[in-house]
């Protein structure tokens, strides 16, 4: 799937907060690419680091507290790495669009909607008040909002969470970005309307040809929709494949972990949902071991003291565990999985 | 949003009490904490032994007007001969008085009407008609009509702050208590049966303190300042209690020639007003940790 | 919009009357016989007599308040023990001072204090923001009348740059009439951006942490746009709350300012009439001053409505 020239390459991404003495490791060498047109999750527990990579990448971080390091941030032809705060900033809106997980906040609401998604245009494409909110109309009817040109004066709270997410969507999709980011698009919504909002973004990608980055922590949400998943774990990706590679022959102890913990897994007797014992990490666990050692039902002794490397199982299926063989005999078959493959 | 680097997870919350007390030493160790409560003990030393620092305030010499700085009077004398020193140092004691008795007269009632008008539906908002009228009539002007009506005297100026200061306490109590009120654990003790005067006591009542506490810095703080204007206009202050707004009125006509009179008394009054602010501010930074820490 | 103005405008009724009947047994209620006290030490009974009867003293309280009042729904506040003159013209006569100063003072704080804040917010814990309010807290420490002696040493006796004393009036042009207020319009509003600034920053601050603002960031708004358009306006209720109770510290503070820079308004008037204990000029003038407080108030919930939608309903 990875082209010779992805939308975006990401290598060693290291992210550190806080004063000298004290840094926490937020994120430890995280390297992926998103091919053009392709649907990327990336896929974790919260507090894993999904929300801080982009964050990073979009020179988003608080620059007094944040340490970011890498040897390569790359969108299209721009170094990210050198860009001038000001070059990011129109790097942000117009080649690269967010949407967030809670829409029913992410709107200003002392704004009425069509102003802030013709406010991106105006910023970055130096359109007329009034071109700005044809165009906004136009993009309202786009993520399929009934009757726009009267909700283009409407304020967000006089829309549902479904439509603040559409309307977010218009925001992100204004300018026509390569790249769409979409952290938890639909973690705040009913599970009706999270159906549509997925949908939605996958109509858009085919129609707009753009990358899509799509953080989540719903495997389910992953199935039906992304084409390629990078799972990660305590700042690091743990393991990243083909989305029918990822379920047929999952690698880490961790996938296995969260792939026996989704419904439909195990056998059907079960009552209660198989969980991942254990918390997830504040921070990422020290140089030398698995992150994930503690909480793994498959480790071995080794874990603990040496850091597993990054190992190609396939062309495009890599995992960085020493136990990957027990995983995947392991899940072979397990009910989920025969469903998903 | 993102993982903040801010302080560890509380570790099985301690007992509230004891992170408060926590925080108020915390607070203690800040320079400028320590330099206003030094400050602010020095004003207290000056106003408990005013007459064994400096000489008598009242005496007046008229061979001695508008003297300079010298030996016998370190800040000259005014127009009536008087030691401005003097007359300033038993000024502290007004000011100190008048702050602190604001504080805690406005703080009684207020707490006790502010949980009234929290806890009562009909007659709650009875009082708080009267006190949003109460608090249409401009503060400053209520005070000086109080004060000009009543014979001149400590106890008048007294009343006369506290009772436009009331209101605002009121206010501050019933937002408090209705915001407690909405707490889970009060409909848990309503729904085991807590009723009436325990669970006013027990759980309203002490969420009052703090913001109680900080309110009644802040009151002190704009009462001294309203004790000096209600002086420098000349309202209900007796001519034999020195006092700074006094000192001022009384250097205005020789502003021009003269003005450190005005200026010493200013001085004085500023700083005790700036550093009760600032202990306040601190208070209140130590008192709700959720507001914003700042340093000046 | 106007339906909301409506309700408001109703519910203000209320506290007027209410202010009227504290206002009229303030002087009536505290000790001490008025007829006796303005007739002086050395008055007769016949005197006292006389004045009680033209103050209408003689009779019951409450129809002592029914007549104030009636006359005071018809503009008219009685007239001034000490001239004669109806304190309506007295109020009339003196309002021009006290509203140029007003309007000079607000317009000085809003200019300073918003963005002040609002900067001071964005550099959050920085060297200006600290710097910002430490002179906000020494600017609501410093009592108004010693900031105006301040500014008085230092611009009118010092450099004369400004008068020492008094108010051209508007007659004599513009600019004549607020080179006479600026020194005493500086104090005032001094005091009252020091409160507005610390407010706005807390504000801005609340909001800057919403998610909303991440948007922004992420749209790739310009910094003054995220802060001005989006921030501010969204903080724009508590900002606009304060502003509208600093008008009643506002209006003791002209009550102080006219009298240390001698300008003939009505705080002077009003300052002049409890030495005198000219209880209708009293009372007329404190009414006065809390219908206009009601007003703005009012003017405060409209504007309300005017930032947030929201509060429309």
């Amino acid at each position: 799937m990875i082209t010779a020239s992805p939308t975006l390459s990401v290598r060693d991404l290291s992210v550190s907060f806080g004063a000298t003495g004290a840094r926490l490791q937020a994120l430890d060498r995280v390297s992926f690419d998103v091919a053009r047109g392709e649907i990327l999750a990336l896929v974790g527990e919260s507090g894993c680091g999904k929300s801080v990579t982009m964050m990073a990448i979009l020179g988003l971080l608080p620059e007094r507290v944040a340490r970011i390091e890498a040897q390569r941030i790359q969108l299209g032809e721009l170094d990210l790495r050198k860009a001038t705060p000001k070059a990011l900033r129109t790097v942000r809106g117009r080649r690269i669009g967010m949407i967030f997980q809670d829409p029913m906040t992410s709107l200003t609401p002392v704004h009425t909607v069509g102003f802030q998604i013709a406010e991106v245009m105006r910023a970055h494409q130096g359109l007329s008040r009034r071109a700005a909110q044809a165009r906004a109309l136009e993009l309202l009817d786009l993520v399929r909002i009934p009757d726009p040109r009267r909700r283009l004066d409407a304020y967000p709270h006089e829309l549902s969470g479904g439509m603040r997410q559409r309307v977010m969507i218009a925001i992100a999709l204004a300018c026509a970005p390569e790249l769409l980011i979409a952290d938890e698009p639909t973690t705040a919504l009913d599970v009706t309307v999270q159906a549509q909002i997925m949908e939605l973004i996958a109509d858009l990608r085919r129609e707009m040809g753009m990358s899509v980055v799509l953080i989540t922590h719903d495997l389910g949400v992953v199935a039906t929709t992304a084409d390629r998943v990078a799972v990660m774990y305590a700042g690091r990706i743990v393991e990243e494949a083909p989305v029918a590679d990822l379920f047929r022959n999952p690698s880490h102890g961790y996938t296995a972990g969260l792939i026996r913990s989704l419904p439909g897994g195990e056998t059907e007797r079960q009552t209660r949902l198989a969980e991942i014992p254990g918390n997830v990490p504040r921070f990422a666990a020290p140089p030398n071991a698995c992150a994930f050692t503690e909480r793994c039902a498959f480790a071995l002794p080794g874990c603990a003291t040496t850091r597993p490397p990054d190992e190609q199982i396939s062309q495009a299926h890599r995992c960085a565990c020493f136990n990957r063989e027990a995983v995947a005999a392991a899940l072979r078959d397990t009910p989920f999985v025969r469903a998903w493959v | 949003m993102i993982a903040e680097p801010a302080a560890p997870p509380p570790a099985n919350c301690p007992r509230r009490r004891h992170a408060t007390m926590e925080a108020l030493a915390s607070a203690l160790r800040e320079p400028w904490t320590l330099l206003c409560l030094l400050l602010l003990a020095g004003f207290l030393f000056v106003a408990f032994f005013a007459g064994m620092v400096a000489g008598d305030p009242l005496a007046i010499n008229p061979a001695q007007r508008l003297k300079p700085p010298s030996a016998q009077f370190p800040w000259g004398t005014d127009h009536l001969g008087r030691d401005v020193f003097a007359r300033a140092m038993h000024g502290t004691r007004m000011s100190l008085a008048v702050g602190a008795s604001v504080a805690l007269l406005s703080a009684i009632p207020g707490v006790a009407i502010g949980i009234f008008a929290a806890m009562s539906r009909l007659g709650g908002a009875l009082v708080m008609r009267i006190i949003d009228a109460m608090m249409a009539i401009p503060a400053v002007l209520l005070a000086v009509a109080l004060a000009a009506l009543l014979q001149p005297g400590l106890t008048t100026i007294i009343i006369a702050i506290t009772i436009p200061e009331i209101p605002r306490m009121v206010r501050l109590v019933r937002a408090v208590v209705l915001s407690v009120r909405q707490q889970p654990y009060v409909d848990a003790a309503i729904a085991s049966g807590t009723r009436g005067p325990t669970l006013v006591f027990r759980h309203i009542l002490p969420n009052t303190l703090a913001p109680v506490i900080v309110q009644g810095t802040y009151a002190a703080a704009s009462a001294i300042i309203a004790a000096a204007l209600l002086s420098f206009l000349g309202v209900g202050t007796p001519p034999d209690l020195p006092n700074w707004g006094g000192m001022m009125a009384d250097a205005r006509r020789y502003f021009q020639q003269d003005p450190m009179l005005m200026a010493y008394p200013g001085m004085l009054l500023s700083v005790l007003v700036l550093i009760t602010n600032i202990l306040g501010d601190r208070l209140s930074d130590a008192l709700d940790p959720r507001k914003s820490t700042r340093k000046i | 919009m106007l339906r909301y103005a409506a309700t408001r405008l109703v519910a203000g009724v209320p506290t007027l009357v209410l202010v009227s009947v504290f206002i009229f047994s303030l002087i009536h209620i505290t000790p001490g016989d008025p007829a006796i006290l303005l007739a002086g030490d050395n008055a007769t009974p016949a005197q006292v007599e006389a004045i009680r009867a033209r103050l209408k003293l003689d009779l019951p309280l409450w129809q002592q308040f029914g007549l104030w009042f009636l006359d005071a729904l018809r503009l008219d506040l009685g007239s001034s023990v000490y001239s004669g003159k109806p304190v309506t013209e007295l109020i009339m006569q003196r309002i021009e001072p006290t509203l140029v100063l007003g309007l000079t003072t607000i317009l000085l704080t809003i200019l300073i204090a918003i963005p002040l804040g609002a900067y001071a917010a964005w550099r959050v814990n920085t060297f200006v923001d600290r710097l910002a309010m430490g002179f906000a807290v020494i600017g609501f420490s410093v009592p108004v009348f010693v900031i105006g002696y301040v500014l008085l040493y230092v611009f009118a006796v010092k450099w004369r740059l400004f008068p020492v004393q008094g108010y051209k009036p508007l007659s004599e042009g513009m600019f004549a009439a607020l080179h006479s207020v600026t020194l005493p319009a500086t104090a005032l509003a001094l005091v009252f951006a020091a409160l507005i600034a610390r407010v706005t920053r807390a504000a801005v601050l609340d909001v800057l942490g919403e998610n909303y603002i991440r948007t922004t960031r992420a749209k790739g708004l310009s910094a003054p746009r995220i802060l001005f358009i989006h921030a501010l306006k969204s903080a724009g209720v508590p900002v606009v709350t304060v502003v509208g109770i600093g008008f009643a510290t506002l209006i003791g503070g002209v009550v102080v300012t006219e009298s240390v820079f001698n300008i003939p308004g009505i705080g002077r008037l009003t300052v002049d009439a409890i030495t005198r204990r000219d209880y209708p000029v009293i009372q007329g003038v404190i009414l006065f001053f809390s219908a206009a407080l009601i007003l703005i108030n009012l003017l405060v919930d409209l504007t309300y409505a005017l930032i947030d939608p929201r509060v429309r309903g």
